[in-house]
């Protein structure tokens, strides 16, 4: 079964996301900032991690660039979740090490097919 | 006069008075210097003349230099030492110009004197007189005039062979001489009244332009700080506009997902009472989201902040996923959506994700105008222009040539109806427009009402190195 880390701090959009990936089969455990997300990958070494980019106390910029630095959790593959839609946005989540984006509002769809390859990949 | 030009007067009368009198100053000044290197100069000629003329004069056999000469040296230099003086130390006051006036009448007598009353020595008057009205004060030429109707009246009565060159004049003689220097001051008085008039009028008008010039620099500090506070307010808008974008996807995120994970849950509990609301509030909630990402782009555009992020961008593969995600809109009226023609293996260097937005804007317009026809994608390489066209045809509703004209303009629908009955932005048009534009590229349309319409994008052909894209000659703008 594939774990997911779900770091968010909006709690709807957390409860939301959880109860779908639930639905479909997916573990999820939760963190609603950049430093409990670092804490619970450090602990749960999940699968995969989505990791919203606008977060209390350490934003998920940063959180993603430690967790890249960690040879702990430099393996685990990050998609960013953002709301930014700019072009610029992005390519700053790529740079911060994720390994991929997906915009607000999520189609589900999309992003399973973008977890499914990562983990794959992770995997393999 | 005009009240406009009454006020310009007001406004300024006191600047002008001061010009005028900063002006008049001015002049005393440069005639008052003028006038210390005359009466150096007649001094010096005045002794030299009366050397020439009678350099020595003989008792039996001693001789000795004539009373003319030490005359020359001696009143010469005391009628001119006081002019010179205050010439030097007091220019341009009232008291040097008057002195300065008995003092050039005064050299006036000594020359007729020592040239023994001669009738061309009187030239001498003249000249002076013309001299003094480059002061361009009458009561200078009236000291001067009184002195030399003195003189001649007092010279005349007891010494007159030292002003007329005759033993015995008429007493009214000097009354003679007066009357032709009058005559001459009627012209330099007049000259001098005329030229204080236009030295006023240069004043007010000098007055005038400083008072304009002011004016322009107070404007252009204001313009310039207007100007400083609307490009902040833009910036702020752009700022504005980003974050409210962003803070409304938010809670949209939401919105759609909770109403998605609601009709899983009803396809899991088999209970499909409640989805086709469910489909409306998902409906709703990705067209807000159109809304706001048209809006978002559009500010960007308009503030100069969408940027290209240049790459290969094959031309088969963006057409199939254009066609694979307007698939659904185009089935759901009945409508055939085709990719027509050759040329699909071609590679463009542009910027994919703004190309791909465009045509996806067309193709889905020409599906939501479009029932039970045909869409269709055609790719034409245009060799002798190297540019591309990308067209989209349907066999819709069409446009009328009136609403072409307005159909690229921002927050316009071709009519209020449209957006009623088929929905959307109004930005639609107008980001792909700019968006063509920002490629080096452009758009047209050509609409039959009724029959369809044919929407064309020409991007230039270029390589990679080409920093900047040439512009595509341009399609004509709207052709009907």
């Amino acid at each position: 079964m594939t774990r997911i880390l779900l770091v968010e701090d909006n709690e709807s959009n957390c409860d939301m996301l959880q109860r779908r990936l639930q639905r479909l089969g997916y573990e999820v455990a939760e963190a609603d900032n950049g430093v409990s997300g670092i804490v619970a990958a450090q602990r749960d070494a999940p699968d995969v991690i989505l990791m919203d980019l606008n977060l209390p106390e350490m934003d998920g910029w940063e959180a993603a660039r430690r967790l890249k630095a960690d040879a702990m959790t430099r393996e685990i593959p990050i998609i960013a979740l953002t709301a930014y839609a700019s072009d610029s946005d992005r390519a700053k989540a790529i740079e911060a090490g994720c390994d991929d984006y997906e915009t607000k509002p999520l189609d589900l769809e999309q992003l399973l097919k973008k977890i499914r390859a990562l983990t794959r990949e992770a995997v393999e | 006069m005009t009240m406009e030009y009454l006020s310009i007067a007001d406004g300024n009368g006191r600047r002008s008075l001061e010009l005028y009198h900063s002006f008049e100053l001015a002049i005393a000044r440069r005639t008052d210097r003028l006038f210390v290197g005359l009466f150096i100069f007649q001094w010096l000629v005045g002794i030299l003349l009366a050397v020439i003329v009678s350099p020595r004069t003989w008792y039996g056999t001693e001789s000795e230099p004539h009373i003319h000469i030490w005359a020359a040296v001696a009143l010469g230099g005391a009628i001119s030492s006081l002019p010179v003086y205050l010439g030097l130390t007091r220019p341009g006051a009232a008291v040097t110009r008057h002195t300065i006036a008995v003092g050039q009448m005064l050299i006036g007598a000594l020359l007729i004197h020592l040239t023994g009353g001669r009738i061309e020595t009187h030239f001498h008057v003249f000249g002076s007189l013309a001299f003094l009205a480059f002061y361009r004060d009458w009561r200078v030429l009236i000291t001067a005039s009184g002195l030399v109707a003195v003189d001649h009246l007092v010279r005349g009565m007891w010494w007159p062979q030292s002003v007329f060159g005759v033993l015995n004049a008429s007493s009214w003689r000097w009354v003679e001489h007066a009357a032709w220097v009058i005559f001459e001051d009627v012209f330099l008085i007049s000259s001098c009244l005329q030229g204080r008039l236009e030295m006023r009028e240069r004043a007010r008008q000098q007055a005038t332009l400083e008072s304009k010039n002011d004016e322009i620099q107070i404007r252009n500090r204001e313009l310039a700080v207007a100007h400083d506070a609307a490009l902040a307010a833009s910036r702020l808008k752009s700022e504005f506009v980003a974050t409210m974008s962003h803070e409304l996807r938010t809670p949209l995120n939401a919105v759609i997902g909770y109403s998605e994970l609601l009709m899983e849950t009803a396809q899991d509990t088999g209970n499909q009472e409640s989805v086709p609301d469910l489909e409306k509030i998902r409906g709703a909630g990705k067209h807000l989201l159109e809304l706001i990402s048209g809006i978002l782009d559009f500010s960007k555009i308009e503030a100069g902040q969408m940027q290209l992020d240049l790459g290969w961008c094959e031309i088969g593969p963006l057409l199939a996923n254009v066609r694979d995600t307007v698939l659904p809109t185009a089935a759901a009226r009945g409508n055939e959506l085709r990719i027509v023609g050759a040329n699909q293996d071609l590679s463009l260097w542009t910027d994919p994700t703004k190309l791909r937005q465009c045509l996806l804007n067309l193709v889905s317009n020409a599906c939501k105008f479009t029932e039970n026809g045909t869409v269709s994608i055609r790719v034409s390489n245009l060799e002798p222009e190297n540019c591309v066209e990308l067209s989209v045809s349907d066999t819709g509703i069409g446009i009328s040539p009136e609403q072409v004209a307005i159909l690229f303009q921002p927050f316009t629908q071709a009519d209020a109806s449209t957006a009623r009955k088929y929905g959307g932005t109004g930005l639609g048009l107008a980001i792909t427009k700019r968006l063509s534009e920002m490629m080096g590229g452009s758009i047209a349309v050509t609409s039959e009402p009724g029959h369809g319409s044919t929407f064309s994008i020409r991007l230039p052909r270029l390589t990679e190195e080409a920093a900047a894209p040439a512009e595509c000659s341009p399609l004509a703008a709207a052709r009907h």
